[in-house]
């Protein structure tokens, strides 16, 4: 009997112990960061890009956490909160504030948070915050990101801990997930596409971080790489969100320019407005320069149509009349 | 003659019955008629008057086509939100009215009413030119717009 108490034991401790190594932290070394002397400018290019400021601004004062009204897209004291399925998050605050915010932290520390979703105690991040495609960023897109971030007001606010179901709260259990899901590539061109379509692909599949909400996820959450872009369930669990591929339920009936006129003012091809959270990405994407949005706009042009898998109570596709 | 009238009784009862079923859609339809027609496409038009003349669907700027088109969009608030009696997000009905505009009655029609100031104030300033009314329409009325559309309304899919 007493065999058997230490066998199972022995099993449980070995079973705690592949945990722990397959969950460990994976992050990159220092070593890898290139010689680079910051811009600002860039820096502050990838910070409307990437849409820092939709989650990570204060929240009004007088409103609920979860209210869209964004007084000061510059305070980024967090506190936000994001419902979604697997409980509540509450958004860093990543203001230059040594205690509450990232002020201490050192580029490899940033760099880290963002490709790998690792903090710099060497806890895992959750993957609300989009290092699966920040991932793809390049590091001095990262590094100037983060020379702009500096430069903007400290500001003392401790968000509340994030208030989340029962096997989500085991962070360590994050790193099952990455092992799954994550595959540490930064973005490469493709040499059969023109500059304009990779530079659109950058954008989209890194800073813009696009698939995180208009990607279909399988059931542990992760991915569906075969169908990218091809919409899918609203993260805060309501609703759907649109097909940017040339797929039925997609983007068919939208030319490029169409969706280029659409980042930048809002107005779809039909005059009614991009709505709900897309409000705030369009108004991000409204900061970046034509070129840049005809890029994402042909990028999306030129994806592999996937049909939308929506149910028929879901409603129609984007682009289609409703009447 | 009196499997007429019987017949007849029974086909207008279910006329009326059927008008009455379609009575919660009617809101739902007018206001959506009144978007769709009345302001999108006003503002497709104005926005092509807008266009620089070297881009596509640009069409030359008309300043009392411009005008009209911006009046129209100004009446079109006050009608609007007449047409939210019952919270239809409770009911089977599809809409895309999400239950915050019945939360938030008084804001709802306050934003309403910006769309009416917004636009009969760009109205004003169509004679001007159109150098003149971009700013207007895109700085004012289109960031109005948005106002509703971030918050009251179910992204159109």
């Amino acid at each position: 009997m007493r065999r058997l108490i230490w066998a199972v034991v022995g099993v449980v401790l070995l079973g705690v112990a592949a945990f722990l190594i397959l969950t460990m932290p994976r992050t990159i070394d220092a070593s890898e960061l290139p010689q680079h002397t910051p811009d600002v400018k860039n820096g502050e290019y990838m910070f409307y890009a990437g849409g820092c400021a939709s989650c990570h601004a204060a929240p009004a004062p007088s409103g609920k956490c979860d209210d869209p009204a964004m007084p000061d897209k510059l305070s980024l004291a967090g506190g936000r909160c994001l419902k979604s399925p697997y409980g509540t998050f509450y958004v860093p605050n990543i203001s230059p504030d040594p205690e509450d915010g990232i002020g201490g932290w050192s580029d490899i520390d940033f760099v880290n948070a963002m490709m790998r979703g690792v903090a710099p105690e060497g806890t895992h991040l959750y993957p609300a915050f989009p290092y699966m495609s920040y991932q793809r960023m390049s590091y001095r897109d990262i590094l100037d990101l983060k020379a702009y971030l500096g430069t903007l007001n400290p500001i003392k606010s401790k968000p509340p801990d994030d208030d989340l179901k029962l096997p989500y709260r085991l962070r360590r259990g994050i790193g099952l997930w990455k092992l799954l899901f994550m595959d540490d590539q930064q973005f490469q061109p493709d040499p059969a596409r023109s500059a304009e379509l990779n530079r659109g692909a950058y954008l989209v599949e890194g800073p813009g971080h696009c698939s995180e909400c208009h990607s279909p996820r399988d059931a542990l959450g992760g991915p569906i790489a075969s169908e990218q872009l091809a919409g899918g369930s609203a993260p805060e669990g309501k609703g759907y969100i649109p097909n940017l591929t040339p797929g039925s339920g997609g983007l068919s009936s939208w030319s490029a320019s169409d969706i280029a006129y659409a980042l930048k003012t809002g107005f779809t091809p039909d005059f009614d407005m991009l709505g709900g959270t897309m409000t705030k990405v369009q108004e991000n994407m409204a900061k970046l320069t034509d070129q840049d949005r005809r890029s994402i706009a042909e990028f999306l042009k030129s994806l592999p149509p996937v049909d939308s898998k929506r149910r028929a109570t879901d409603g129609k596709g984007a682009g289609q009349s409703d009447s | 003659m009196r499997k007429i009238a019987a017949i007849t009784l029974l086909l207008s009862f279910t006329v009326f019955g059927l008008t009455f079923a379609q009575g919660a859609d009617d809101p739902v339809k007018a206001r959506h008629h009144l978007m769709k027609e009345v302001v999108g496409k006003n503002m497709k038009l104005i926005v092509a008057m807008l266009k620089e003349e070297s881009e596509q669907d640009a069409i030359p700027y008309d300043a009392a086509k411009a005008q009209a088109a911006l009046k129209a969009i100004s009446e079109v608030p006050d009608k609007f939100v007449k047409l939210f009696p019952e919270n239809t997000s409770m009911m089977d009905v599809k809409t895309d009215a999400k239950p915050e505009i019945w939360d938030n009655k008084a804001d709802f029609e306050k934003q309403a009413q910006g769309l009416k100031t917004k636009s009969a104030e760009a109205a004003s300033v169509a004679p001007s030119g159109k150098e003149q009314l971009k700013p207007v329409v895109f700085g004012k009325v289109a960031k109005q717009c948005k106002i509703c559309h971030e918050k009251y309304k179910q992204p159109d899919d």
